[in-house]
């Protein structure tokens, strides 16, 4: 494999070429439209836009996928590139709309500045015009994209893209996933993410498909535009697939291709679309920077990822996953650096890892923690704030919490907290806006202004104030890891039980004091609690050393129901010279239940 | 369009809900109590966001067997709040 730049070899592509003038492009919503019609908008469209400069870029945001389509490849007619925002947020767009280079802004809404397509397009006269030549090829290394996404900094980081990487791309996929003409997709991610725009536009325009215009959530409304419109493909992500599985059987047409990207797709969910829908979910991992890097089918428990043709995977010395790929931008050094962590298998395919530059999402979201943290320290309204991510599991993985500090002000908490929530809407997407937003006094900040994590945990009454160093000594992180794994595996169908933090601390006179936050699934079918709480204990006292693994726990007392979906802190007082420990399971300042850990003589008997 | 459902059914209803809605979105800092019947759930009022509406969407068809309609401008008006909710569940298990 070379691991120079792609060759200078001029490719051109052709949009709508597979497409016979009557074969149609999109369906569903304000009707359907064919290639020709298509074409038609297209240029009427390019003849009203502005003439193109070096950098000039159109902004679009459309909800309706045809007339995104049409800003899009209208701005390309007329030779401009387009930019796509992070999400669709007033302020955002409106942040996009004034920079330097945006010349116009198409859209399909009322309240914006810029162009109403709707208003251009019903200008254009009903009955069919003279039929139309092509839309002119685009070469490859014509720059005819910029993404915005979320980076770490808290500035959105703008990915440029040539149209050997967006169309070569999509091309790839048209080929990798055989799509081809007169299928349809219906996406149920907006069309300006990298996904959407790849997966549920650009694709079907290049490979003779059709999309459909809409883009639906909620499961019925999926199932039912699906049945109703023929949709053989579902472009998607695991937290709307989640929600698939509450469907009956017989709900769901046979697709047959389901994408999933974003998230890595829970094993759960993976086996639950399996078992109810015969749905095989295709896993697509890549990212805006990036593009696409490789697939694998059935989810987490679907084994290793194999890359796309033409991309190379590799692993540097600390495991990071390096890249070379057509779909990086060309200038680029090559191998390029991800921001994954990976091991690399004999025969190329890969397991991910993890992350290792801390990015964070929420469903399939990314978030940027500084961002959200710069746009309240900004609130007139706010003296200090500080922002955190907590790993919840499930579909949405992550969720992010705010602690922030009104400047002198007598008003409610609650109606701090909704004013400060009005204020982050303008700017980012609901799912990433905190969840919970707790006023407080002060942020706990260090002498040199920083805000420890756990302090911070801690000050929004989400953990004891453990410290992470006494963490680290007594417990080993393989412990946790398999106190987590065993609890997991308790609830293979469920959101899994999460272990949330894990704090040590001295309580002198030779005891210590173990805390530990877990969360109960929401939907513990049949589980029984206390027996996966039981076991969850067991396998916690046995990491810590010296313990073993206690031959059974005794209860104290009545004890109190636990309900799904509470937040426990599990108490463990151990005094590992006198082999004592004594465990309390408190919901909030409620016990729940207590008791004592007893060690038998057979040091290995089972837990009952 | 009118049900049987009596003003007490309903009031307890939307109690439940509550309850479901705390339980299910993992809010347990508030109480039943705190949620207003009438205020909007997402974001001006409770700050619900999508995610969390499917996941009340599942855990509404788990507890009731009522699911979400096949018209998303429907979803939106069903989950604008707790009353709302409560009279779709009403009526769906009315019929």
């Amino acid at each position: 494999m070379t691991r120079a730049r792609p060759s200078e070899g001029e490719v051109l592509f052709q949009l709508l070429a597979r497409h016979a003038d009557e074969d149609l492009v999109a369906v569903g919503g304000e009707g359907e439209r064919t290639a020709a019609a298509l074409r038609r908008d297209v240029l009427a469209v390019a003849g009203r836009l502005p003439r193109p400069t070096e950098g000039a870029e159109i902004a679009v945001i459309c909800a309706d996928r045809y007339l995104f389509a049409v800003g899009v490849l209208a701005a390309w007619q007329a030779g401009h590139a387009v930019a796509l925002p992070p999400n669709t947020q007033p302020e955002v767009v409106r942040e996009l709309s004034l920079r330097p280079g945006v010349v116009a802004l198409l859209h399909d809404t009322e309240a914006r500045e810029g162009a109403d397509l709707r208003g251009w397009l019903a200008l254009e006269p009903e009955e069919e015009g003279a039929p139309v030549g092509p839309l002119a090829a685009i070469a490859s290394d014509r720059r005819v994209a910029t993404v915005y996404t979320s980076g770490s900094s808290g500035e959105h980081q703008a990915c440029v893209k040539t149209a050997g990487q967006l169309l070569g791309e999509a091309a790839l996929l048209a080929s990798t996933f055989e799509i081809g003409r007169g299928q349809r997709i219906v996406a149920t991610v907006p069309p300006h993410h990298i996904y959407g725009l790849l997966f549920g536009t650009l694709l079907p325009l290049l490979a003779g498909a059709a999309f459909v215009r809409a883009t639906p959530f909620h499961a019925e409304t999926v199932a039912a535009i699906a049945r109703e419109l023929g949709a053989e493909v579902l472009v998607s992500v695991p937290v709307h697939l989640r929600s698939l599985t509450m469907l009956e059987p017989g709900a769901m047409p046979r697709f047959s291709r389901v994408f999933s990207s974003g998230a890595a797709l829970p094993g759960a969910t993976a086996a639950a679309l399996a078992e109810r829908f015969g749905m095989a979910v295709t896993e697509v991992f890549g990212s805006s920077e990036t593009g696409g890097i490789g697939w694998r089918i059935g989810g987490e428990s679907g084994g290793p990822w194999r890359p796309f043709a033409g991309v190379t995977v590799d692993v540097d010395a600390s495991g990071r996953l390096l890249l070379d790929s057509p779909f990086l931008p060309p200038e680029a050094a090559r191998p390029a650096i991800a921001g994954d962590r990976v091991a690399l298998l004999a025969d190329g395919r890969f397991n991910l890892l993890g992350r290792y530059d801390g990015v964070i999402k929420v469903g399939s979201r990314r978030v940027s923690l500084a961002e959200i943290e710069g746009r309240l320290l900004a609130l007139p309204a706010l003296a200090d704030a500080a922002v955190v991510a907590i790993e919840v599991g499930g579909a949405r993985g992550h969720e992010v919490l705010a602690a922030v500090v009104p400047r002198g002000d007598e008003r409610e908490p609650q109606a701090v907290v909704a004013a400060i929530r009005q204020a982050l809407a303008r700017w980012f997407d609901p799912v990433v806006v905190p969840r919970r937003i707790k006023v407080m006094a002060a942020i706990p900040r260090e002498a040199n202004g920083k805000v420890r994590r756990d302090r911070l945990l801690a000050a929004l009454g989400l953990t004891g104030a453990g410290e992470r160093e006494a963490v680290k000594a007594a417990m080993p992180a393989a412990a946790r890891v398999l106190a987590r794994f065993e609890v997991r595996r308790s609830f293979p169908e469920r959101r899994c039980f999460v272990v949330r933090s894990h704090a040590v601390r001295s309580l002198g006179d030779g005891r210590e004091l173990h805390e530990i936050a877990v969360r109960v699934p929401i939907e513990p079918d049949g589980e029984d609690l206390g027996a996966a709480l039981a076991r969850l204990i067991g396998r916690v006292l046995s990491g810590i050393r010296g313990l073993g693994r206690p031959t059974r726990l005794r209860g104290e007392g009545p004890g109190r129901a636990i309900s799904p979906g509470e937040a426990l802190v599990l108490a463990l007082e151990v005094e590992r010279a006198r082999r004592s420990v004594r465990f309390m399971v408190r919901c909030g300042d409620v016990l729940a239940t207590a008791g004592v850990a007893e060690y038998g003589p057979a040091k290995e008997s089972e837990l009952g | 369009m009118a049900t049987e459902t009596s003003p007490e059914a309903i009031a307890a209803l939307e109690l439940e809900l509550k309850a479901l809605i705390i339980e299910s979105l993992m809010l347990q800092d508030m109480t039943p109590e705190e949620i207003d019947s009438e205020a909007p759930l997402l974001v001006d009022g409770l700050g619900l966001d999508s995610i969390d509406v499917l996941e009340l969407a599942m855990a509404i068809q788990k507890r009731y067997g009522v699911k979400t309609r096949a018209d998303d401008a429907q979803n939106r008006q069903i989950f604008a709040s707790v009353a709302n909710l409560a009279r779709h569940i009403a009526e769906s298990r009315a019929v």
